[in-house]
């Protein structure tokens, strides 16, 4: 019976652990994120990042937006966090941090949005973000983006607005030319028939 | 064929008008009425014996169309005055003659420089179309523009 017990004792803990591993495959295949999930000291938190295809490549001094997944996985009721928030560039120099506490229940959803530093510079970067919670417990996601290069093509929106004027610009004028035409003909019109009627007469 | 420009005092331009009608009596004529409505010219040539049957009138005084073997052109309209005219030589069959009643009342409503290029433009389409053409300006009005125009003309005759 104390066996059983002792065993009992041992295996629960274990099929938390498994189930937990097991929901944190199933939400990563869901989100089809780039981002990888990595569990430390065997947290019951989990946290999945996201950045959104339109923030894959961002320019410097612009703004990134990721996405962020909490799952607690263990106990139940509200439990407040640490988010510790770090961007790195490709040789790991830090271009920015920022920290802010959350309250998670069972699970939260929400997105953050960091300005990049103008003079970053170009090339893939990182983001991690851990999140701490009891007795300093971590567990932590990392997903990457680009900074690019300032575009300077016209944008989609201004192609649109300057191919409109030149359209309008081009209808007035064919009015415009038309009209002109039009009363230059009506004026020659008039004009042979005076002169057919003066000949006429004649 | 060649154009000429007279300058007369403004007492003698309807006898001089009426002078030249005379001289191309059975030729078809153009005749730009700018100081005087058609209907008036046309009275007053008529009276003077002149057959005014060959005569086509552009009028710029009148605005309102009364009769339709006349033309009606506001005087501002220059390249609507060029156009119309170039339009009479191109369908006028045979000879022709174009008469410019006054070129100076054109200053009135006109800038002298885009008076100057319409003299350019209508002498240089009269002579390329063997027309024509007499100008006449009363001497008192628009010298400026008369020094600006000397040159386009065959012939310049002051009386």
């Amino acid at each position: 019976m104390i066996m059983k017990k002792e065993v009992l004792l041992v295996l629960i803990p274990l099929f938390l652990i498994y189930s937990a591993v097991a929901e944190n495959v199933n939400l990563g295949e869901q989100s089809k994120a780039l981002n990888k999930s990595i569990i430390e000291k065997n947290s019951l938190f989990d946290i999945f990042i996201t950045i959104p295809q339109d923030y894959q490549a961002v320019e410097a001094g612009k703004e990134l937006l990721i996405s962020i997944k909490l799952i607690n996985l263990g106990s139940s009721g509200r439990i407040d966090v640490i988010l510790n928030f770090e961007i790195k560039d490709s040789a790991d120099n830090l271009l920015l941090t920022k920290k802010e506490t959350v309250a998670v229940e069972t699970q939260a959803n929400f997105v953050r949005t960091f300005t990049l530093p103008s003079d970053a510079k170009l090339g893939k970067c990182s983001i991690r973000v851990k999140v701490i919670y009891a007795d300093g417990k971590e567990a932590a996601a990392e997903s990457s983006f680009e900074i690019v290069k300032k575009s300077t093509a016209i944008s989609r929106t201004a192609y649109f607005i300057l191919g409109s004027i030149i359209v309008l610009g081009g209808l007035i004028y064919l009015g415009i030319k038309s009209k002109i035409l039009i009363e230059k003909l009506k004026m020659k019109g008039q004009i042979r028939r005076i002169i057919r009627k003066k000949l006429k007469a004649e | 064929m060649a154009s000429t420009l007279i300058i007369l005092p403004v007492e003698n331009l309807q006898n001089e008008i009426n002078s030249i009608a005379r001289k191309y009596s059975g030729t078809p004529g153009i005749y730009i009425s700018l100081n005087k409505p058609h209907s008036s010219i046309e009275k007053l040539l008529e009276k003077d014996g002149v057959n005014t049957k060959k005569l086509f009138f552009i009028d710029c005084v009148t605005a309102e169309q009364k009769r339709d073997d006349v033309m009606h052109v506001h005087p501002t309209d220059l390249k609507k005055l060029a156009a119309a005219i170039g339009a009479f030589i191109k369908d006028i069959p045979g000879k022709k003659f174009l008469l410019l009643d006054a070129l100076s009342t054109l200053l009135i409503y006109n800038d002298e420089n885009k008076v100057a290029q319409f003299v350019k433009e209508v002498t240089e389409y009269a002579a390329e179309k063997d027309v024509e053409v007499i100008a006449l300006s009363p001497k008192t009005k628009g010298e400026e523009l008369l020094n600006k125009i000397f040159n386009f003309f065959d012939e310049v005759k002051k009386k």
